[in-house]
């Protein structure tokens, strides 16, 4: 398969089992199913007086799709930042494998790959010398494994050429390719579809289920929820520097349905009133993701649209459309107050 | 030897090693042969104009052999060291600015053993820079002597000949040092630009110090150099031309302390660019 390709050649995501969902508990709990490939626990971070994390106990199972959400500054990077040893954490722990990491133990990081924020590379040399050049430092890399992971991602064509000369898809394609030069169990992206075509980010897509399906744990942090929710098996969300929900994303998605009503603009707020009569204060509000006027969001099951609809109907307010659905999108937005 | 086969195969394709070794080959030639041109000039000026008997002499005795090999190895040690500035400062700073380090570190490479391997390469890439500066710093020597017609006698005395390994060493050296003090400001400040503008201004404080407290400045690491590589009866190798017997003394060392300072200051660089990447944040 190849990130270049919409296609895969082999092995792609339609022979490609879903990984089993592994069962995960809340926040700061653990995880009853596969072994943890990375955990933290309390783990604190601050850039002078500014905390970054505050507490951070997260969980990610060997094997899975992990998607590591949070609005912008809510501590990502520097949760990766910490767990690649680039940086040291103020307090807390951290498990590698199931084994506590420390900074005294940095050959550890042989076993992971990662990409984190833009894919750093030598732009005077190509590609296949950048990869040589990054092989060099840590795990022994074959020099076959370069071009593997060059075919892998669909740049074996531009290979000779000097990575100056690459656009930004290319670039991403090549950082993928270096995570994956060590053959790496656990898997670290940051932002890893960004500058990707549509046909890249679905093959990305692809690979990434692949090598979960192979037994690797892949963590990706990503700012694109419909990617996420397309591609993760288990969900983290973090806010301010400490996690707010963590579970499986199917259970998430179940536990967290909505319905969205469309409505007469003058209607607004009648609908309004009647629907948090129906529903509760929390559980409503306008616009949300939906760009046009009138639209008006109600958690609950999706399994109770009629119910949203009658409820409209007996304040004398029909509405005009109706959807229903679960998605990460709400979900995040509910869980981060970033609506 | 994997680390240090990575590390020598970035600087070798890098356009800024080759951009700064031709620049340094350029000047040095340049000097040689303006220095050759002048000689004539100088020697058929009216008396009292172009310098005299001194400079005439100081040229005689920076172009003739078997003394020229230690005025070529002065000028590498000395300009060339500033090139080595450059050379050092840019090889640890790039990564930074490139953010190159985050990828070898984040692939579980010790820290150390990284920025050692990219010092060591810095020094390994000077053996072919000091070689191919000592033929061309020669052949420039060669057409500065045949332009003012000094003439290339003594070239082949055996006793030079055989000393000029001894040379080559010494000036490989100096070069060392001086490469991997900017390399070490560099990794400091994890910045190329920072390393070149903080360790040349050494650099020339340095030279400007030695004029007010020469017998403290000779013992600091650009000073030291220019006592590595300073031959009984050269020229080359000194800031100090045409200085008289005593200030020499007062602003040199003997060759053995030189050797031990200089052999200090690289590895006190090496020492501190290592604790320097240990302790890093990297947050970039």
């Amino acid at each position: 398969m190849t990130l270049a390709s919409g296609s895969p050649t082999g092995g792609g995501a339609g022979s490609v089992p879903h990984s089993p969902s592994v069962v995960a508990g809340a926040a700061g709990g653990s995880h009853t199913g596969a072994p943890l490939a990375f955990a933290t626990r309390g783990l604190r971070k601050a850039y002078g007086s500014t905390p970054a994390l505050v507490g951070l106990d997260l969980s990610v199972p060997q094997g899975i799709v992990y998607g590591f959400l949070g609005p912008n500054g809510a501590g990502k990077t520097t949760t990766i930042r910490c767990l690649l040893g680039l940086i040291r954490p103020d307090g807390g722990t951290m498990e590698l494998f199931g084994r506590p990491f420390t900074a005294r133990e940095r050959h550890r990081l042989e076993q992971v790959g990662s990409l984190v924020e833009s894919p750093a590379f030598y732009p005077y040399l190509s590609g296949r010398d950048n990869l040589r050049v990054i092989g060099s430092a840590g795990a022994a890399t074959p020099r076959r494994r370069v071009e593997e992971v060059l075919e892998l991602v669909g740049l074996s064509d531009r290979a000779g050429d000097r990575v100056g000369g690459y656009s930004m898809g290319m670039r991403q394609r090549l950082g993928i390719a270096a995570a994956l030069l060590s053959d790496p169990r656990l898997l670290v992206l940051d932002e890893p579809a960004n500058g990707l075509d549509p046909a890249g980010i679905v093959a990305m897509r692809e690979t990434l289920r692949y090598l979960a399906a192979q037994g690797k744990t892949v963590f990706v942090s990503s700012h694109i929820l419909p990617e996420i929710q397309q591609l993760a098996d288990v969900v983290g969300i973090i806010d301010r520097g400490r996690l707010v929900r963590e579970g499986p994303l199917d259970r998430m998605l179940g536990e967290t349905g909505h319905v969205r009503v469309r409505v007469p603009p003058e209607a607004t707020g009648a609908a309004r009133e009647a629907l948090e009569r129906f529903a509760g204060r929390d559980a409503v509000w306008e616009g949300a993701a939906q760009t046009d006027d009138g639209w008006i969001t109600v958690r609950v099951a999706p399994s109770r649209s009629g119910d949203v609809n009658r409820a409209l109907a007996a304040s004398g307010i029909y509405a005009t459309a109706l959807e229903s659905g679960s998605d990460l999108e709400s979900l995040f937005l509910s869980l981060t107050g970033s609506t | 030897m994997r680390l240090l086969g990575g590390e020598l195969l970035k600087l070798v394709k890098r356009p800024g090693t080759w951009i700064t070794l031709g620049i340094f080959l350029g000047i040095l030639v340049l000097l040689f042969v303006a220095v050759g041109a002048s000689y004539n000039a100088i020697v058929k000026a009216p008396a009292g104009q172009g310098g005299g008997r001194e400079t005439t002499a100081a040229i005689r005795s920076l172009l003739s052999f078997p003394g020229a090999y230690a005025s070529v190895a002065g000028f590498i040690g000395s300009i060339g060291g500033l090139f080595a500035i450059v050379f050092g400062a840019s090889a640890a700073g790039s990564d930074w600015g490139w953010g190159m380090i985050k990828v070898a570190v984040s692939r579980g490479e010790s820290r150390t053993r990284y920025i050692l391997a990219k010092l060591v390469a810095v020094l390994v890439l000077l053996v072919p820079a000091v070689l191919v500066g000592a033929i061309v710093g020669l052949g420039a020597v060669v057409v500065a002597a045949s332009i003012s017609g000094i003439g290339v006698a003594g070239a082949g005395d055996p006793g030079a000949v055989a000393s000029l390994p001894s040379l080559a060493v010494r000036t490989w050296l100096a070069l060392c040092e001086q490469a991997a003090i900017g390399f070490a400001i560099a990794t400091l400040a994890r910045s190329q630009i920072a390393g070149l503008g903080v360790g040349i201004g050494i650099y020339f404080v340095e030279s400007f110090a030695a004029g007010f407290w020469p017998e403290w400045v000779r013992y600091l690491p650009f000073s030291v150099v220019n006592s590595l590589l300073r031959e009984p009866g050269s020229i080359g190798g000194g800031v100090d031309v045409g200085g008289g017997a005593a200030q020499l003394a007062r602003s040199t060392i003997d060759q053995t302390t030189a050797l031990v300072l200089v052999l200090a200051y690289l590895v006190a660089s090496a020492v501190i660019s290592a604790i320097a990447l240990e302790r890093a944040e990297i947050t970039g």
